[in-house]
């Protein structure tokens, strides 16, 4: 839990840039997309498993 | 709980943000939500003792520990709805960040009614 988490997001994020341009050299536009989608959806769930675990810290804390 | 390696944690998300923003926005905003997450979980567990010299001193002063809670939960209300509102912000929808702050005002309104109701019943038995 820290810094290497941030990393890891604005790697997937860099890594899916740089396949984005490579398929649409190689002119294969719709894989293109499917590899944003895949990038978004695996940053989302690392992001949403960390918000869940937040608001459950939060809801025991403050007995909501 | 280290300050430095909070602002460490914010300048470097911060800078990793700008870095997203022009390629991939969508993944600029999830690493806005990530890192401060990351930062508030660090510094969830200074809450829990707070939250804990509060009750002892609630339960020292004899003050209504019902009254307690219901403060406890409007300022844990407040607080989630604020980091919402936040980031809806960053993501420039700031509509639908007002739109959460007014639905938390009218929680919290209806949280603090039996604390109002009981203030002025008090108040009307103490005057003639």
């Amino acid at each position: 839990m820290g810094v290497e988490i941030i990393f890891k997001i604005a790697a997937i994020g860099i890594l899916t840039a740089m396949i984005n341009t490579i398929l649409k050299k190689a002119d294969k536009d719709e894989i293109a997309t499917l590899t944003t989608i895949a990038g978004l959806i695996l940053v989302l769930l690392i992001v949403l498993d960390m918000l869940v675990q937040l608001f459950d810290t939060i809801r025991a804390l403050f007995g909501i | 709980m280290n300050i430095f390696q909070i602002i460490a944690i914010g300048i470097i998300s911060a800078i990793l943000i700008t870095l997203l923003k022009e390629t991939k926005p969508e993944l600029a905003i999830i690493l806005g939500v990530a890192a401060g997450v990351i930062i508030v979980i660090l510094v969830v567990d200074e809450l829990y003792e707070i939250v804990a010299s509060f009750y002892e001193i609630v339960e020292m002063t004899g003050i209504g520990g019902e009254i307690f809670t219901t403060v406890l939960k409007i300022i844990g209300i407040g607080y989630i709805t604020e980091f919402a509102a936040n980031i809806c912000a960053d993501a420039g929808c700031k509509s639908v960040g007002d739109k959460i702050l007014f639905a938390a005002k009218v929680v919290i309104m209806i949280l603090s009614l039996p604390v109002i109701k009981g203030l002025l019943s008090l108040i009307v038995e103490i005057l003639p």
